[in-house]
């Protein structure tokens, strides 16, 4: 490395006077790929006391920006509940974790959220993979085993044009490529597609993890003298992801910036797979030995980040001397090598006396360097007592600031106004067929199978899977082989619904997710989320950011009784991703939600589809009362906007605790959500599901509604369809009335594969089994096969 | 009598070691992963082995061609010449054809110059309207075998057991060959349907394998290259609930009695239970 290098990191970016110019310096570092605000110039150069060389103005620029700091948004996020008996840790760690019950008690489950939209929409098989891989390295840096991601895509309309249906195959390519090599079950998720995604989508993903209660590792140079070694371990350091944080904090295609392309990260899953399977060895080793641990993964600000905030929150110092990280064997500079994405690394804080002996876990054990050329693991650094952050290079000091600065972090106040929202158009006073509706419906992109999609997914991989994407309405996995309990998992969000009213739709995405896992028969335990919305200059963006959290807030309150009485459902971890907008439209505001649950018994889990003829199929829950914000009146009425349905979240609380004990009680023989589409698609879901030798169908009286015929079947207030063996039905209903629900029976599961529906009045309407798959096959096996435009 | 000793063989990006070795020891067997960074003589000391799924080097060239180089391959080759089990799954299955064990030399075509031509290969999947990677649950029917691993099975049993893979699809540059191996009582499992009819359009047989092949052996019986995951469907109430079947009226039937008989053996175990059963005989 030429010692002018060297020197160009270790000079001054910018001297106190210019500071006093803080506009014209901002603007002159942007030109150089470093984002600080003029207000960041005149605070960096106050809490350094001195004008910071170049290095030291990267460093900082990444961790103010938005993506790392959460500057905007840091502060309303104290408006969701967090606290509950179960939570271990919540937010504020790389992932959460929350305990688990007997048997289970002496394990941890661990969650994490993150996205990653810019990168997935710049290059969709990379982006979307480096975002699997990142949040798989959240959870493996509390200490723990991957042992499921799910994912939740919103993709634009792919009638838009050629890229928004690359983006969609491309998405789903890298999410398979990576999670299927790294050996992940994936647990499924969601997908949505709508034109306000087409410059925009967004790929979030989750991941599960365990450890033992005992086994927990946090992000910090732990208690005592030590002394401490840091040992950068994984992948040789290189350019790519350089910049990626301040990429992921601002608008795609900014005309000023440079071709974004080269701060997406490169993923590799094989190594990965190798490091992780080491890193697990390493676990063993260290709790085996009772060694103080401390343990982070490398993510945005790479060796920078990931050190200075290990020392910071271990209340000490680090010196870390840059050139003895591995890295790539061609020239880069010491900024680029302090600062780099560069995926499938972590960075361990171990006794100095311990560290030979991890390096040989990684060199020699699992020979890194074999898998990857470069590959292995190194002591860069060591901690110190005073609380001072000092980076060197071959002698050169590039940082040295007091750690206090690091934690600084940043707040921005935004101002925030409700969105002026157009008045729903007034529904037309037409009746379209009825019996074309549902095919409609099924042969478009919103309701359809995602079965085309979740058949490029490994869901079966490391042998814990009992309910897979597609058999529930959550999956479910066991969780020990000598044991019954298992976790469920669910996620939810509609933009729809979230675009007509953010505070109540994101009140329905808590409540969805949480009446999937319920359903199944799982508890409600602990939530994630990731906020996606636009700029947070533009107030009527904020203004739905807050309202949303009000929404997610509400919903959470109410729902956290089944965990544990009178405590509500905790928001363990999460994410917040602004700058999801091209020129002045937004994205929807889209707040997902992951929803985990606990289930005593998985022999108990119920999945959706049909068992057998002669059960009794009985819907509880809200009346089928009205359209709004339903798929038919979108995409049979042609209506746009207007608010979602109702949600009473104190009879959400009760509908919840009655499915749990349904399932528990084995009352029922499958059970199924009526989400998108209403009654008429949830049970040929349900038909969908039965095995492959049944020929079951389903036979649905509309008599008992009292309404017209297209609101019992397609309105999408909260609701679940049980198929109940008649000797249960009056233990199942004395349940309902229990909770205050009536259970109706609105029909039968016949021997004939086909859907029937006696109309009031008593026309009857049929469709068989086979047109309605190829109706729900249809949609994204078109989007995989045609070609052109 | 100690019991049977079962290498777990694992090259770089095998990723299925710890459910495999699950079902083994659920089966009564001792096991013990033997990474690649271990000699190959260590070998030696086993007496049988399971190459499980997985991305073995990336499947770089193709799927298992580079593990099939590696001089743990001669070791096990001359372990399965002196008899002794050898189960390769999936990314394993890969593995033991690219190296030439399956369908090994009790096969040779007059005029093949070595058992290192590669006579049998699994070749991409061909399946309608989509590429790649591939995951379901699918039926596989026990043929008349003198495999280890089946032939304690009834010929016309059928074991549900999930798939996912890319590379799956039997063939050979000569046509015939795979057929006339399952002719030959070499191909223990072929895809069929819920009523056991053999598969052989997607996505019943879902990679277009020929002969319907899910899985094919040695002449001899002790190698076996089975791309369906045993391992994944140890438990009976795991198994997918869009099988149904026979085994899917015990998996319902055990689920609704809700006295843990859901827990009992699922339909890969029989797989893991006849190695066992091997060495009943033999240790």
């Amino acid at each position: 490395m030429s010692a002018s290098r060297a020197a160009a990191a270790g000079r001054e970016a910018w001297t106190p006077a210019d500071a006093r110019d803080p506009a014209a310096v901002s603007a002159r570092l942007r030109a150089r790929g470093v984002v600080l605000e003029p207000d960041e110039v005149r605070l960096l150069t106050e809490l350094l006391g001195r004008g910071p060389r170049w290095a030291e103005a990267v460093l900082f620029g990444i961790l103010w920006s938005e993506h790392c700091s959460y500057k905007s948004t840091r502060h309303l996020l104290k408006r969701l509940p967090t606290q509950a008996p179960q939570v271990v840790i919540g937010p504020g760690e790389d992932a959460g974790v929350v305990a688990l019950p007997a048997p289970c008690d002496d394990l941890v489950l661990v969650l994490g959220h993150e996205s990653h939209n810019h990168p997935s929409q710049v290059l969709p098989v990379e982006g979307a993979a480096t975002g699997v891989g990142g949040i798989v390295r959240d959870i493996v840096c509390m200490g723990a085993e991957v042992v499921g991601v799910l994912d939740a895509l919103r993709f634009g309309d792919p009638r838009s044009g050629v890229h928004a249906r690359d983006v969609v195959r491309g998405v789903v390519e890298g999410i398979a490529g990576y999670g299927n090599a790294l050996g992940v079950p994936n647990l499924g998720g969601d997908a949505v597609f709508d034109a306000g995604f087409d410059t925009n989508c967004l790929v979030n993903a989750m991941a599960v993890g365990l450890a033992p209660a005992d086994g927990v590792l946090r992000s910090r140079v732990p208690e005592g003298p030590g002394p401490w070694a840091f040992v950068l371990v994984g992948k040789p350091t290189d350019e790519s992801g350089f910049g990626g944080a301040a990429f992921a904090s601002g608008e795609l295609g900014d005309p000023g910036g440079a071709d974004p392309r080269g701060a997406v990260q490169l993923p590799d899953p094989f190594l990965k797979r190798v490091l992780n399977a080491a890193t697990y060895e390493a676990f063993r080793v260290t709790r085996e030995r009772q060694l103080a641990c401390g343990f982070k993964d490398l993510g945005a600000g790479g060796i920078a980040c990931a050190t200075s905030e290990l020392a910071a929150a271990g209340g000490c110092g680090a010196v870390i001397t840059l050139e003895s990280a591995h890295r790539v064997n061609r020239e880069l500079s010491p900024e680029i090598i302090l600062c780099a994405e560069t995926q499938e690394r972590y960075c361990w804080v171990v006794p100095e006396s311990f560290a030979d002996e991890l390096c040989a876990i990684y060199e020699r054990a699992f020979a890194l360097g074999d898998v990857h050329p470069g590959a292995g693991a190194r002591v860069i650094g060591r901690a110190v007592e005073e609380p001072r952050y000092t980076v060197t290079w071959h002698g050169e000091t590039l940082v040295d600031c007091e750690v206090r600065a690091i934690t600084a972090g940043r707040r921005e106040e935004r101002e925030a106004k409700p969105r002026t929202r157009r008045q729903p158009p007034r529904a037309r006073r037409r009746a379209p067929d009825p019996r074309r509706a549902l095919l409609t419906m099924l042969g478009g992109l919103h309701v359809g199978s995602r079965a085309y999609l979740y058949r490029h997914y490994d869901g079966d991989v490391q042998g814990r899977t009992w309910l897979r994407a597609g058999e529930g309405d959550a999956s479910v996995l066991r969780l020990h082989a000598e044991r019954p309990t298992g976790v469920a998992f669910a996620v939810g969000g509609n933009p729809f619904w979230c675009d007509g009213d953010p505070e109540l739709g994101a009140a329905h995405a808590v409540a969805e997710a949480a009446r999937n896992v319920a359903v199944t028969g799982a508890r409600p335990w602990a939530l994630t989320d990731c906020l996606n919305f636009g700029h947070p200059e533009d107030a009527e963006v904020m203004g739905d950011l807050e309202q949303t959290l009000a929404g997610l807030a509400s919903a959470a309150r109410a729902l956290g009784g089944l965990a544990a009485v009178g405590q509500p459902l905790p928001f363990v971890s999460g994410n917040v991703s602004l700058y999801n907008q091209v020129g002045p439209h937004a994205i929807p505001p889209s707040p997902i939600v992951m929803c985990a649950g606990v289930i005593h018994d998985v022999t108990r889990a119920l999945g959706i589809g049909l068992r057998g003829a002669g059960h009794v199929l009985v819907l509880v829950g809200e009346p089928r009362d009205g359209l709004e914000g339903s798929t038919y009146a979108r995409e049979v009425l042609r209506e746009r906007g207007g608010p979602p349905p109702p949600l009473d979240l104190e009879r959400e609380a009760r509908l919840e605790e009655l499915a749990v004990a349904i399932a528990e009680g084995g009352w029922a023989r499958a059970a199924h959500d009526v989400g998108d589409g209403g009654l008429a698609v949830a049970l040929v879901e349900m038909m969908a599901g039965a095995a492959d030798d049944a020929t079951l169908g389903a036979e649905l009286d509309l008599e008992p509604f009292e309404v017209e015929p297209a609101v019992s079947l397609y309105c999408e207030r909260p609701a679940i369809v049980y198929e109940v063996p008649f000797e249960r039905l009056a233990r199942l209903s004395q349940a309902a009335r229990d909770q205050g629900f009536v259970a109706w029976p609105i029909g039968t599961v016949s021997a004939q594969p086909q859907l029937r529906v006696r109309m009031p009045g008593g026309e009857t309407l049929t469709w068989s089994r086979v047109e309605l798959e190829q109706a729900r096959e249809a949609g994204l096996r078109k989007l995989w096969n045609e070609e052109g435009v | 009598m100690s019991a049977a000793r079962v290498a777990i063989v694992q090259f770089p990006g095998v990723n299925c070691e710890a459910e495999t070795a699950r079902a083994l020891a659920r089966a009564g067997l001792e096991t013990e992963l033997v990474r690649w960074t271990r000699p190959a003589r260590d070998l030696a000391a086993f007496d049988a082995y399971v190459l499980p799924g997985g991305f073995s080097w990336q499947d770089r060239v193709r799927a298992g061609a580079l593990a099939a180089k590696d001089p743990m391959l001669d070791e096990l080759a001359a372990r399965a010449d002196a008899g002794a089990p050898v189960l390769g799954i999936c990314n394993g299955a890969q593995v033991l054809v690219e190296a030439g064990l399956v369908p090994g030399s009790g096969n040779d075509e007059p005029g093949a110059e070595s058992r290192d031509e590669v006579r049998v290969a699994l070749a991409r999947n061909r399946m309608p309207e989509r590429t790649g990677y591939y995951t379901r649950w699918v039926w596989c029917r026990v043929e008349e075998t003198q495999c280890v691993f089946t032939r304690a099975l009834e010929p016309g049993a059928l074991l549900p057991l999930p798939v996912a893979h890319g590379e799956g699809r039997f063939a050979s540059a000569k046509k015939g060959r795979v057929a006339a191996l399952a002719e030959a009582g070499q191909a223990p499992l072929r895809y069929a349907h819920a009523d056991g009819a053999l598969a052989e359009a997607f996505p019943e047989n879902p990679n277009g394998s020929d002969a319907s092949a899910a899985a094919l052996c040695n002449a001899r019986g002790n190698v076996l290259a089975l791309m369906p995951h045993p391992e994944r469907a140890a438990t009976l109430g795991q198994v997918s609930r869009a099988i149904g079947g026979a085994w899917g009226e015990r998996r319902d039937r055990a689920l609704a009695a809700g006295d843990g008989s859901a827990f009992g053996d699922g339909p890969g175990m029989a797989i893991f239970h006849a190695l066992a059963r091997f060495f009943e005989g033999h240790v």
